[in-house]
């Protein structure tokens, strides 16, 4: 999956507008990063990447780009 | 020979109740993974049989528990209903794959059970009683549960119904547990901060399995011979509590 995919599958999974995020966003400066979105973001990584998130490692997640890495 | 069935016996509140029911009662384990059953009835004291099936599949239940019921030459005199698949996800995630697999297992399989276990043919009408593990928030509502949540809900709708439609002969009830540490919430649970919030929440704490388990028991038993189409809610006062707090 190309870096734009996975761009497009966080604005989906934030529910945000097309081409609000980019990599070097910090995560504490999105507004939708709330609950809702970390658990829809648990729903996706499993469902896409077949990877089971963990609290701890939704933790370590500062940047977008942090997500787009563990996106693989 | 006369067994208690319960489904989602390999792990979690499901394995605690069996062992706890093995004292008194004859067995029939349910659940996916052959090699965990047999991990619960490893601890289990009394006959225990193992019908190893994926509930998810509710098409084929009836035809399946009917031929394996015959095949053991036993019968269900209590069926605990304690399979239960929680996924949290707000509504945004919510696919009809995971609506159906949470309904399949928590309330539609059930159904198809007790189908089957009121039937002469397959049972000898020997079902007596039944104990459906439902969930405090059958009654009340909460973010990203709303799969969840709402099968619960229609899991007691059907417990409500089937006991007035098969009393005198089966009493049905359920219990309502609150926020607990099991198997399928010790991830929540790994959350400090959701930990601490539950605690605060909770006038008699987070709950264990061994609380739940008396009551099941005595749902399942004959002194509970007047009781049927009821909530059972043992949530540590988790759903009464009104009181405003600052932390």
């Amino acid at each position: 999956m190309s870096e734009k995919e996975k761009i497009v599958l966080l604005e989906e999974t934030f529910d945000v507008e097309e081409g609000a995020l980019n990599a070097d966003m910090q995560l504490e400066d999105i507004e939708e990063y709330d609950s809702m979105t970390k658990l829809s973001l648990i729903v996706m990584m499993e469902e896409e990447f077949g990877k089971v998130l963990t609290s701890e490692e939704i933790k370590g997640f500062k940047t977008i780009g942090d997500i787009l890495n563990y996106m693989e | 020979m006369e067994c208690v069935l319960v489904t989602g016996a390999s792990s979690g509140l499901g394995r605690e109740l069996a062992i706890s029911l093995s004292k008194s009662y004859n067995l029939i384990l349910n659940g996916r993974d052959t090699e965990r059953l047999e991990s619960t009835k490893e601890k289990c004291l009394n006959k225990t049989f193992i019908w190893q099936y994926d509930l998810t599949k509710v098409d084929t239940i009836e035809k399946d528990l009917t031929e394996w019921l015959k095949g053991k030459d036993i019968t269900v005199k209590s069926f605990v209903h304690c399979a239960g698949l929680m996924k949290m996800m707000p509504i945004r995630s919510v696919d009809a794959k995971i609506i159906y697999e949470t309904f399949s297992t928590n309330v539609f399989s059930a159904q198809m059970i007790i189908k089957v276990l009121v039937s002469r043919k397959a049972n000898a009408k020997n079902l007596k009683s039944v104990v459906f593990i439902s969930s405090n928030i059958s009654e009340r509502g909460a973010s990203a549960f709303s799969v969840y949540g709402s099968s619960k809900a229609g899991l007691d709708g059907l417990m409500r119904n089937l006991s007035v439609e098969l009393a005198p002969d089966v009493r049905i009830n359920s219990v309502l547990p609150g926020g607990m540490i099991t198997e399928m919430t010790k991830e929540i649970f790994n959350d400090e901060k959701i930990k601490e919030e539950f605690e605060y929440n909770s006038p008699l704490g987070i709950g264990k399995p061994e609380d739940i388990v008396p009551v099941v028991e005595f749902l399942v038993s004959d002194k509970a011979g007047w009781i049927t189409g009821q909530q059972i809610i043992v949530d540590g006062g988790r759903t009464i509590d009104i009181t405003e707090r600052s932390k």
